[in-house]
């Protein structure tokens, strides 16, 4: 009886140090998440309609730090995400709400390959692959959207009011491991844009 | 078999478990940190739960450590030796742990900085190098060949597109040539095979930089291939001069397989070189943070599992120290669990076994204590209650016990010395009557094993006694004699009443024989004298006148001891009926009022006092005896001064006190004023305060004598109360 209570005893002893333990590393990925930096800067973002589709063109801005740079020289591959959400902004009884209508989030790779060095971007959405001889060409490719389809019109509500939001991110979980470590004591690998935010303009013109 | 499994398992098996599982984990860290890619996926997670995981045994450690150090407070059994093998286990397993660790770290860095010497690195860049210019020769070969191609076939081209393709793409010996407008419309392709497949085109920013009559050669993958194919892609701008109207040609130019692999090779073994060149530090990083956790773990279990284990070992220790103190504590009734039956299951089995016996033979002890208390209780209460005085000595002569009746015997408590000699006892002034009586007796003891029997006259503030003593020795266990006791038997009273019935006898005798001649001597002596006073001479005649009546008035004297006697002897039986003392006492003390007297008697009373049993004739008597006692006593004072007073002494008895503030009486007097003829005046039958007594006694009280001299004498008597009184 004694030792089944003691064993009882440590068993919970040991679920408390475990959900401590959780709880820490919880904090510690909370606060690795949601990091803004100004190294990708997204300059713009344009809707408009062709179609009945709604698009939009993007532009965004690279300044790398030097070691990532460095990384790309040699031949780290680094995933970025790109995330765009779509809300839509109503109001029930005066009482104000949003609810995502859309999530569109797709991975780009970027590397640097052969004896030629040529830069390459392979997007993980829709397969691509683009070579280029110089980094700067690369990241603006990378930071370029052009007619980019986020909804058919017929999905949407030419009454309400639409927010679209844009990041792009460096996925640094997704660096070669040795790297993880550095990356999670660097900020340099810390690359965030944050979430750039402008409203839908073109729900007016469907007027 | 099964039962010890379990009991590992409990104890150990979550360290067990989780530190096998941080093993594998780790296993696994540094399998991916060597490009094991297919878990590259994981690292991070298994980062975390390693970190997790250490985090949680380091807590538990911390933990484990509080709980010794709270146990060190409490000094419980056991811990001492705990926290030694513990910290000698660690110190045995640290020390060799952190040179492996010191030396495998240098291992690493020095391993990894070996990796990337400066000649491999040279090899690859000069490789890298040697196939980027083969290759754009090979481009720029390309370029020049197209370009001086199409010049010598440019008119063929404008006019003939299909002929002119399929021409120059024989003559270039290209893999593929097409033929577009500006638009990027083709207009004309040739390949090898003839195949119907349409060309890939150019892209848009092909087209607009050889709008801007800017060539373009370069190598290409080409897209959507399996296995990765390298191509020459040639864009030149043609202009038709007739209509001058601008046009674009592609050719594309295998590059041969062998060139392919090579640099592929090259690219691929330069850029993994590059990689690890770079993560050269990461990595250093990384293995010696798998390394430090990987000590970190082994520390951790290690001090746990010592921990458990020295806990386990000393468990049995702890139990026998819980058994023993409990023991010290004189709780004999404690039984150890005997949970291992390995040498400490025995150890603790025997203590067990050997408590049992101790509790047995300590209850057997406790019983024979507990008897032979009783029997020392008993024979106290018995020798307490003796009316006999009992005093033991031990072999020194030193006093171990007196009862009751000795100290009233001596009229003196020895208690205080117990464990003194008698010589020590006797030295003292409050005891100093003693040391007669115990001369005498000491030499006896002189002669163990022999009884001996001793009268003695003994002088205490009581007065005379007389005591019977006897005198034995004491058996012992390991000697023959342990001791003494005195046995003493104060006899005074029986000899009291031994003479008592004497001088009755006497009396009595006295009465019978002496009476009766008395008065015929007497009626002798007066008809002598009738009948011969007439007949003699003057002088005869006064001689017989004075002889006659010398006899006459013997007789009388005789006549007045035997009355005393004959009341003495033969006392009527004593009639007790309720009375009133305090009446009594008044009414005799009324008859000796007389003011012109030099002497008082004043009569003190209680008004309280109760009705007493008593025979108010017989105690008349007692007072006139007493008041005309104590007024011969005081018959030389210039205002003698006669007291009676009458007391409740409790709720059974009254005391009546008779003082007179006479000489009083000799300490050696005292024993004897009440006995028969004990008197020292010249006149007087001495009689008077033995018929007190023999009163005093008929109604069963008490009488005591309390004088000393010049201070008076006082006679003190204690009568019982009538039984209704007492309720």
């Amino acid at each position: 009886m004694e030792q089944s209570a003691r064993s009882f005893c440590f068993w919970s002893t040991f679920g408390k140090n475990l959900r401590a333990g959780l709880g820490i590393f919880l904090l510690l990925c909370l606060s690795c998440a949601g990091w803004a930096s100004d190294e990708i800067l997204i300059v713009r973002v344009s809707d408009y309609q062709n179609q009945r589709e709604l698009l939009i063109d993007s532009e965004s801005k690279f300044h790398l730090p030097e070691k990532v740079t460095a990384a790309i020289h040699h031949e780290i591959p680094l995933l970025f995400t790109t995330t765009i959400v779509l809300t839509e902004s109503a109001s029930f009884l005066g009482i104000k709400y949003q609810r995502t209508r859309r999530t569109i989030e797709y991975q780009t790779q970027l590397y640097a390959y052969g004896v030629n060095h040529h830069y390459v971007l392979y997007n993980t959405r829709n397969q691509n692959v683009q070579s280029f001889p110089t980094l700067d060409a690369a990241l603006e490719t990378l930071g370029t959207l052009q007619s980019f389809p986020i909804a058919t019109l017929s999905e949407l509500h030419p009454q309400q009011r639409y927010t679209i939001k844009m990041r792009i991110k460096l996925d640094y979980w997704k660096l070669p491991a040795p790297l993880i470590i550095d990356a999670m004591m660097d900020s340099d690998w810390r690359i965030n844009s944050g979430w750039f935010e402008t409203f839908l303009k073109t729900p007016q013109s469907w007027q | 078999m099964s039962s010890l499994i379990g009991l590992y398992l409990k104890q150990y098996g979550w360290i067990t478990l989780l530190s096998g599982v941080l093993l594998i984990s780790l296993v696994i860290m540094s399998q991916i940190l060597q490009n094991a890619s297919s878990f590259a996926e994981s690292y991070s997670a298994l980062l975390f739960f390693t970190f997790g995981g250490v985090f949680i045994l380091l807590i538990v450690l911390v933990r484990t450590l509080w709980n010794l150090y709270k146990q060190y407070k409490k000094r419980i059994p056991g811990i001492k030796i705990t926290i030694r093998l513990t910290f000698l286990a660690t110190l045995l397993m640290g020390l060799p742990t952190a040179t492996i660790f010191y030396f495998s770290q240098s291992f690493i860095q020095q391993g990894i900085n070996q990796w990337f010497d400066v000649k491999t690195e040279t090899a690859l860049e000069n490789a890298s190098t040697l196939v980027r210019i083969t290759l754009d020769n090979k481009t720029r070969e390309s370029l020049n060949r197209t370009l001086s191609t199409v010049k010598e076939e440019h008119d063929l081209l404008a006019d003939s597109p299909i002929i002119g393709v399929n021409r120059l793409r024989n003559q270039l010996g290209a893999q593929e040539v097409s033929f577009y407008n500006t638009n990027q419309q083709l207009i004309a392709f040739s390949s090898p095979d003839g195949s119907d497949i349409l060309p890939t085109p150019p892209g848009d920013n092909l087209f607009q930089q050889v709008r801007q009559k800017i060539t373009y050669a370069a190598i290409e993958t080409r897209p959507g291939a399996t296995v990765p194919e390298k191509f020459i892609r040639v864009v030149v701008p043609i202009t038709d001069s007739n209509i001058n109207t601008p046009y674009v040609l592609q050719a594309t130019f295998p590059i041969p397989s062998n060139i392919t692999e090579l640099d592929e090779s090259v690219a691929t073994a330069s850029g993994q070189y590059k990689e690890l060149s770079y993560l050269k530090a990461p990595l250093t990083t990384s293995f010696t943070l798998i390394l430090t956790i990987v000590l970190l773990l082994t520390l951790l279990t290690s001090i746990l599992f010592t921990i458990q284990a020295v806990q386990n070992f000393a468990r049995p220790i702890r139990t026998l120290a819980r058994g023993t103190k409990a023991i010290s504590k004189g709780d004999y009734s404690i039984q150890m669990p005997v949970k291992e039956h390995d040498e400490f299951g025995e150890l603790i089995v025997s203590f067990n076994d050997m408590t049992q016996r101790i509790a047995q033979a300590r209850n057997e002890i406790k019983m024979g204590q507990h008897q032979a208390e009783v029997q020392k209780l008993y024979l106290q209460a018995i020798i307490q209650n003796l009316t006999s005085g009992v005093i033991t000595l031990d072999m020194k002569q030193r006093i171990r016990t007196m009862n009751d009746a000795a100290k009233q015997i001596l009229n003196t408590d020895l208690s205080p010395f117990i464990g003194y000699s008698l010589s020590e006892a006797v030295s003292t002034k409050h005891n100093e009557h003693l040391s007669e009586l115990f001369s005498q007796i000491t030499p006896h003891f002189d002669d163990p094993g022999q009884n001996w029997n001793l009268q003695k006259e003994f002088a205490c503030k009581d007065g005379q006694k007389r005591l019977l003593i006897h005198g034995s020795t004491l058996p012992g266990i390991d000697t023959q004699t342990s001791g003494y006791v005195i046995v003493m038997d104060d006899i005074t009273e029986l000899v009291q009443a031994q003479l008592h019935a004497a001088w009755s006898d006497v009396a009595r005798r006295l009465a019978h024989e002496i009476k009766n001649p008395l008065t015929p001597i007497q009626l002798s002596a007066e008809r002598l004298n009738f009948k011969l006073h007439d007949k003699l001479q003057d002088k005869d005649q006064s001689l017989l006148t004075r002889m006659t009546q010398t006899i006459i008035e013997q007789v009388n004297t005789m006549q007045t001891l035997v009355q005393a006697f004959t009341d003495y002897a033969n006392t009527p039986e004593v009639r007790l009926s309720r009375l009133d003392l305090n009446s009594l006492i008044k009414s005799i003390v009324d008859m000796y009022y007389d003011p012109k007297a030099p002497w008082q008697v004043k009569a003190l009373l209680d008004p309280k006092m109760p009705f007493v049993a008593a025979d108010g004739s017989r105690l008349r008597q007692l007072f006139h005896n007493l008041i005309k006692n104590a007024l011969e006593a005081t018959e030389n004072q210039e205002s003698g001064l006669i007291e009676i007073r009458t007391e409740i002494e409790n709720a059974k008895q009254v005391k009546i006190t008779v003082c007179d503030n006479g000489p009083g009486i000799p300490e050696q007097h005292k024993n004897w004023i009440f006995e028969p003829y004990a008197t020292n005046k010249p006149k007087g039958t001495g009689l008077g305060l033995a018929v007190v007594r023999k009163i005093v006694d008929e109604h069963h009280g008490q009488i005591q004598l309390k004088s000393s001299p010049q201070q008076g004498t006082c006679f003190i008597i204690k009568l019982p109360l009538t039984s209704r009184e007492r309720e």
